[in-house]
């Protein structure tokens, strides 16, 4: 059976690379090999306040894991989810303290949103008088009423599947945050928290009544279910300084008394910079999935942990075939999947990429199946993409990573390539790192 | 203006991705820095039957793509197509690079699909400031300038003001031969036999100038060139071009249907419409203004033809530069074979105020009748309407009489006109000086 050009048109769909999967897409959702969800949802069993980092590579699937997370636990537990890229404007700028304070106004608007339940006046109250001594010398006016509609609840699909978390979300901050537009979603949103706090230090008092009302809050969610904090969006903080702001120079991410996951950026599997946020939180490497037999020696990786690997990307290609009614066998003529699966690295968002291209591929060639030769040329173009922005110092350093399976942590380009995807970390226990395998060819060994 | 309708092939991506795509898509496309002009040009050429192209410019429109994102006739998707990070300064664009990706979430519910020009030297900090929203492109198109091969004659004009412009360039670009041949020829603008450097410096300014020109009366509004009509008159910063030359013999050939006047450089060069300049007999710099030279016939054998082709036999002439700064305006009071300083010189001898060279003023900064109304609004404010005669006459003839009327031409006024056109204080010193006695403050 050849596939149709509407049928072409569905497919190009389903792998929109712009298309996040969210909790309502519950049916895509394909659990990877040593999913770190169920880890955690077992630590929590024991650790009822434990703070846990997950890190991992850009579109490695954090935030679906997150959600994953929050859709395992939302029976037992009152789950706050807070997206804070929704809920600010500029999150590169947001302070500790301010993520503390966002902490408690979402567990504020959960409670009242998901569990029908207020929060007492007085709690809110003391959460806002808390705040205010930290606001420095600007000029910032604190809005409850804005704050509170602002804040973005990515866990509001737990309670409500196929609401729409980023519509629903940006509608609340819009409401909140853009009284000016007039009813109009403010594209552009002014944040009325994000990098209005003074430095603060560990222990001061301001600080401690700012924990204090925060776990005042979160102690009256647990009269509904034991609440648990999931914060999504750090992860994309891109500089260096801002992200050891976060998790190593300060404490303050690691203050409520309740557990907390947050999702960080891919640095923090770097032992240098895990050093200092280690003794406060517990990392939980997001790694990529294992499609082939790594080049390093003594890397130990049995048949079928790679069998394994391949067939969750797999059905993370047939799930979404299946929304357009086909099968793997009839969109793939040959092995050109299994050469896309090989080359994504196992980094979910570039199979969807690949996927995504090769599907346009055969539209434009209206072929009737995706053959060998499209799905060479769709990992051509996205190999283009990255050789585009290399330069010698980047393969210096992938040649390095080839040779000792870790970045070499000179200077930025160690960070610089793990946030940009070139250097994908993989476990099998122990964590190694090889560059991206679109990129082999072009990187020598030292 | 003839258009072809075929997408270059290096575009064929974009294309398929507006074919395939029902909801939200991005596309990035990469460049030589001034293509953006072009690439939207041969999308819009090619697409606009099938889609609503709508063009926002970061630098211009900022970070609120709303409107831009909701709008559109409900019929045909709409393709927004994004440029402006390669005009802003670098603090400035990576700050709205990063907020750009913070942004990314809220562009995704809308169906608008969106093609980012970047300019190819940009890309390696896009990827690292906007990391996110690079990863939702569904492709990137790298761009050559061999990948936009040029098939109109609008094709050619925007790549001619996009390889020739940019008012902040020093010094003239390099062009090899067939471009100047193409331009020379495209233009009938025949200059043989001078030196290579300076045919790049003549050429160059003459391409530019014909090319905005057209642009700007017959091309798509949306360009960005369109927008950047003053570039134009920087122009008048290029070097007059001293030719060496006798300008009675000059005089003699001039066609009889063209408005000319040859005036001491000094005096012509605030003026300056369209002319030579020269250096007669006496090595005194003159400048031949030669209004309407661009609406000749210079077809071989007809009196233009010749005036060319005389120019071009004057190969021991030191051509520096074609002065060619200003739209063609038709000159108001202008009084063919008369030269200007005598025009002058009689209007002081006869005690009357200079009219023609003020009329002349306004009606070369002040081309159309909406710059006249702006010029009345400026100087009469509200009461603009109540001053208006109710006859029908035409926009300029009012604001004569109105002038005459209140007494208004004094210092302040030039001062007024100088605010209005800032970039043309020197004309306007000129004409008061003339018309004043003295020096407007």
């Amino acid at each position: 059976m050849a596939v149709t050009l509407e049928q072409w048109k569905q497919l190009y769909a389903a792998f929109n690379p712009s298309q996040r999967l969210e909790l309502s897409d519950a049916d895509l959702f394909v659990e990877r090999p040593g999913a770190i969800a169920h880890e955690i949802a077992a630590d929590l069993q024991l650790e009822t306040a434990g703070k846990w980092v997950v890190c991992g590579s850009m579109g490695s699937g954090k935030s679906s894991e997150l959600a994953h997370l929050g859709g395992i636990l939302q029976h037992d537990y009152a789950v706050i989810g807070l997206d804070l890229p929704n809920t600010v404007a500029s999150i590169d700028r947001i302070q500790p303290a301010e993520v503390l304070f966002l902490i408690g106004i979402a567990a504020v608007r959960a409670a009242a949103d998901l569990w029908s339940h207020k929060i007492s006046d007085a709690a809110i109250q003391q959460l806002f008088s808390a705040l205010k001594p930290l606001l420095g010398e600007t000029n910032f006016e604190l809005q409850p009423s804005e704050i509170l509609q602002g804040v973005a609840l990515f866990a509001a699909n737990v309670a409500a599947p196929g609401a729409g978390a980023v519509t629903g979300a940006v509608g609340a901050a819009a409401r909140a945050l853009g009284g000016a537009v007039k009813g109009r979603m403010p594209l552009r949103r002014p944040s009325p928290l994000n990098g209005v706090t003074r430095p603060v230090h560990d222990g001061e008092p301001d600080l401690v009544h700012l924990q204090e009302a925060v776990d005042r809050i979160l102690d009256e969610v647990a009269t509904v279910r034991t609440p648990i904090v999931l914060v999504d969006g750090l992860d994309k903080i891109q500089e260096l300084t801002s992200i050891r702001r976060l998790f190593s120079t300060s404490r303050i991410l690691s203050l409520p008394k309740r557990a907390v996951v947050y999702t960080g950026p891919i640095t923090l599997m770097l032992g240098t910079e895990w050093q200092a946020a280690g003794s406060q939180f517990q990392r939980q490497r997001l790694t990529n999935v294992v499609t082939r037999r790594p080049e390093l020696p003594g890397i130990t990786l049995t048949d079928v942990k790679i069998a394994a690997g391949r067939t969750s990307l797999q059905q993370v290609i047939a799930k979404r075939l299946a929304l357009a009614g086909l099968d793997t066998a009839t969109v793939f003529a040959d092995d050109g999947v299994d050469l896309l699966i090989e080359t994504s690295g196992g980094l979910l968002r570039d199979l969807i990429h690949l996927v995504n291209r090769t599907v346009r591929i055969a539209f434009a060639q209206k072929a009737p199946h995706v053959t060998r030769a499209i799905a060479e040329d769709a990992v051509s173009e996205l190999r283009k993409e990255y050789e585009i922005t290399m330069n010698g110092r980047r393969r210096e350093e992938l040649a390095y990573v080839r040779e000792h399976g870790e970045p070499s942590g000179k200077g930025d380009v160690s960070p610089e390539l793990l946030l940009g995807g070139y250097i994908l970390p993989y476990s099998n226990g122990r964590i190694w790192f090889e560059p991206h395998p679109i990129l082999r060819e072009g990187v020598a060994r030292t | 203006m003839n258009e072809g309708a075929r997408l270059p092939p290096a575009l064929g991506p974009i294309a398929e991705v507006l074919a395939l795509a029902d909801s939200f898509a991005l596309c990035i496309v990469t460049g030589p820095r001034d293509r953006r002009d072009s690439v939207y040009l041969r999308l819009t050429s090619s697409l606009s039957e099938e889609f609503e192209l709508v063009r926002h410019r970061l630098d211009r429109d900022g970070l609120d793509f709303f409107d831009v994102l909701t709008g559109g006739d409900g019929i045909h998707p709409r393709v927004v197509f994004i440029s402006g990070l390669e005009r802003m300064s670098d603090a400035t664009r990576r700050d709205v690079t990063v907020r750009l990706n913070l942004l990314r979430d809220s562009w995704a519910p809308h169906p608008a699909r969106v093609i980012l020009w970047l300019p190819a030297w940009g890309l390696r900090e896009f990827r690292k400031l906007a990391p996110d929203l690079f990863h939702w492109r569904s492709c990137l198109v790298p761009l050559h300038d061999a990948d936009l091969p040029i098939g109109t004659e609008t094709e050619y004009l925007v790549w001619a003001c996009e390889r020739y412009g940019g008012a902040r360039e020093s010094g003239p670009a390099p062009v090899d031969a067939i471009e100047i041949r193409r331009i020379a020829d495209g233009h009938r603008t025949i200059y043989t036999g001078f030196s290579f450097m300076e045919r790049n410096q003549v050429l160059r300014t003459v391409a530019r100038y014909l090319a905005m020109v057209r642009l700007q009366a017959e091309g798509p509004a949306d360009l960005d060139l369109t927008s950047r009509a003053g570039d134009v008159y920087q122009l008048e910063a290029s070097p007059p071009l001293p030719l060496l030359l006798d300008a009675a013999d000059l005089a003699g050939r001039l066609p009889p249907d063209l408005d000319w006047n040859i005036i001491t450089r000094a005096a012509g060069i605030p003026l300056s419409a369209q002319g030579i300049t020269l250096l007669d007999r006496a090595n005194q710099e003159v400048l031949v203004l030669l209004e309407g030279i661009d609406r000749l016939d210079l077809s071989p054998g007809t009196p233009g033809g010749n005036l060319w082709e005389w120019l071009d036999r004057q190969r021991h002439l030191r051509v520096v530069a074609f002065v060619a700064t200003y739209p063609p305006l038709p000159l108001l009071g202008w009084t063919r074979r008369r030269p200007l300083s005598e025009e002058i010189e009689s209007s002081r001898a006869s005690g009357a105020p200079p009219d023609v060279l003020l009329r002349r003023l306004l009606h070369d900064l002040f081309p159309r009748p909406s710059d006249v109304f702006l010029l009345m609004e400026h100087l009469f404010g509200a009461e603009v309407a109540q001053l208006l005669p109710a006859e029908p006459l035409d926009a300029r003839t009012k604001l004569e009489g109105l002038l005459r009327r209140r007494a208004l031409i004094d210092a302040g006024f030039f001062e007024q006109l100088k605010a209005l056109r800032p970039a043309h204080s020197k004309l306007i010193d000129f004409v008061a000086r003339e018309y004043l006695g003295a020096p407007a403050r």
